[in-house]
């Protein structure tokens, strides 16, 4: 578009500095006169501002919203309207992304939003591992992510935190730590999403002496679009001691929950459930929290109790009819597919309509146990299953000290192609995203 | 109602060359479907502005292989990067879906690891920030500008500092 020229006479002066003080009022119908022009001067100025303006909105920018792109003839560059360059940047990786904040402001402030954060998780894709723990050589905690590919460590950071820290819940790539204060009674907890290496710190639980944490979690309420902690306390001599005598782990607890942007805990209505044992870390599916109950062991009766974080429910959701099938002595609870996974020692289970019991479905079999590279081990566990057909199996091992070896092994190509991490402390999966990018 | 007596629509390009094509082939096309959908009088020939020739031909390429449940051979390697947002473009407009993802996606892989400057120059965007600005956003998120810090790791995992 060629740029339009328009020359104004900016001062437009009728009055010629030569005119004598005649009379007044011929000055004073000049000056009117001169002001009269002005104004239309101005009008005219304003009116061509408008249609340059107007003229300019019909030429399509880069960085404009518009559902139509420039398509130009093959000899010139075609340039992506807005809300393609969305679409392309919410299929990079994680890394890419916090770079091309640099591109220019617009990208900025788009890589920022959490609705961007929101559709690139929907998008995403790649896993990673992370472990919390100590070392000898250093008295801080490490924080270390593993490359689920690779099994190879990618970043490691220290934290000076000299309390006890345990994951509280892992949800849309988002970890939530809580550390207990050496000898108070405060429970400090905070956010950490590890492919972008955010902390948020959010306020401390107050924990009432001689209560000690529980069943914990932490997920996402897609109803007001916002991320919950739920904190269990539970009475410290009621727990594994009186848990006989009661028989009863909820017997006395109290339910604290804290969302995202206030400044407080909230009390919380009591699970109406009963149980002996509860697998603590509660596993988040699509709006709801679970934990694995265990009723008795000699009998082996388990349930999953959920709680519904958007109407802020209890629910039973009860195990597949096992006839057998089902080892309730060695399960665990996790999530696959969006979907809750229940592993019973080598069955892998998958409830793909959450909350009907009918919908629980077998998956597969691991077998392991012939396997040469996994032989060496005791109590092997499955902790978690992953799309390719690989299985993070978690071993006992034995060489001095007790610890856990977690094993990224390949079910269906069984000679060698298991890569090993040695880790004193548990790991947490975690899919990559940008949440908490915008705090 | 649009002519139901034959399967085949007649699409015409921008370049003037008109392509009869399936039926099921122009419903994946939100665009047209909606042209068809509105028509009153029978259409004979839908014109598309904004897309070429050398688009319905990559089209047909990509619908004929996914009919055959082929669609993950369909390859736009053989485009440069001009010709591959051109085609973008053109699939956008038409509102395919399917093929808008593939694209979409390819151009996501050949952006993937690519620098700062790569990718400014790739959309035409300039840089916008003072350099004071740029400065302080790049020294914020310097980790994710260092190259990926994966250290070889044998059976036993390195204590690493």
């Amino acid at each position: 578009m060629k740029g339009i020229q328009i020359q104004l006479f900016d001062d437009f002066d009728v009055c010629s500095p030569s005119l004598t003080e005649e009379t007044n009022s011929t000055k004073r119908q000049a000056t009117k006169f001169s002001l009269m022009v002005r104004g239309l001067i101005n009008m005219l100025k304003i009116l061509c501002s408008i249609s340059i303006s107007i003229i300019n909105k019909k030429n399509i920018s880069t960085n404009r919203r518009n559902l139509i792109g420039t398509l130009t003839s093959p000899s010139s560059l075609p340039t992506l309207p807005f809300d393609l360059i969305i679409e392309i940047l919410s299929r990079l990786p994680v890394k890419q992304l916090l770079q091309l904040r640099c591109v220019c402001k617009s990208w900025k402030s788009l890589i920022s939003d959490p609705k961007f954060a929101k559709k690139h998780l929907a998008l995403s894709t790649t896993y990673s591992l992370h472990g919390i723990g100590r070392n000898y050589y250093c008295p801080e905690l490490v924080l270390k992510s593993y490359s689920l590919n690779s099994s190879v460590s990618i970043a490691q950071i220290h934290l000076p935190l000299k309390g006890y820290v345990r994951v509280l819940g892992s949800c849309n790539g988002v970890l939530c730590l809580g550390e207990e204060e050496d000898g108070g009674d405060l429970f400090l907890v905070r956010l950490w999403n590890p492919s972008i290496r955010k902390f948020k710190e959010l306020p401390p639980v107050r924990k009432p002496h001689s209560y000690q944490l529980g069943m914990r979690g932490f997920g996402y309420n897609p109803i007001s679009d916002n991320y919950k902690v739920v904190v269990v306390l539970l009475p410290s001599d009621d727990v594994e001691d009186n848990a006989e005598y009661t028989g009863n782990y909820f017997s006395n607890h109290e339910v604290k929950v804290h969302t995202l942007g206030t400044d407080s805990w909230k009390s919380f209505s009591v699970f109406p459930f009963a149980g002996l044992f509860v697998q603590e870390v509660g596993q988040y599916v699509s709006g709801t929290i679970n934990w694995l109950v265990y009723m008795d062991i000699m009998q082996g009766q388990c349930f999953i109790a959920s709680l519904d974080l958007g109407d802020e429910s209890y629910q039973k959701v009860l195990l597949p009819d096992d006839s057998g099938e089902v080892d309730q002595h060695t399960l665990d609870l996790s999530v696959f597919k969006d979907c809750l996974c229940l592993i019973s020692r080598e069955d892998v289970w998958v409830m793909k309509e959450y909350g009907n019991k009918e919908s629980w479905t077998k998956l597969f079999t691991i077998s392991y146990m012939r396997d040469h590279c996994t032989s060496s081990y005791y109590n092997i566990h499955p902790k978690y299953i992953f799309e390719d057909d690989r299985v993070l199996l978690r071993c006992c091992c034995c060489e001095g000290d007790v610890y856990y070896k977690y094993i990224s092994y390949n079910c269906n190509c069984k000679n060698g192609t298991s890569k090993f991490i040695k880790v004193g402390y548990t790991l947490e999966v975690c899919i990559e995203s940008l949440i908490l990018l915008c705090f | 109602m649009a002519s139901s007596s034959s399967n085949l629509i007649s699409l015409k390009t921008s370049d003037g060359t008109v392509f009869k094509v399936e039926r099921a082939l122009a419903k994946t096309m939100k665009t047209v479907q909606a042209i068809i959908e509105e028509a009153d009088a029978n259409i004979y020939m839908i014109p598309i502005h904004n897309v070429f020739s050398h688009h319905m031909d990559m089209i047909i390429d990509y619908y004929k292989l996914s009919v055959a449940g082929k669609s993950k051979e369909f390859s736009v390697e053989k485009l440069d990067n001009d010709e591959l947002k051109d085609f973008l473009l053109a699939v956008h407009y038409l509102n395919m879906e399917d093929l808008f993802e593939v694209l979409t996606q390819a151009v996501a892989d050949r952006l993937e690891k690519k620098s700062v400057g790569y990718v400014r120059k790739y959309f035409g965007i300039e840089n916008d920030f003072t350099p004071e600005e740029y400065a302080a956003i790049r020294k914020k998120n310097d980790w994710a500008f260092k190259g990926d810090d994966i250290e070889p790791e044998e059976d036993e995992e390195k204590q690493e500092e």
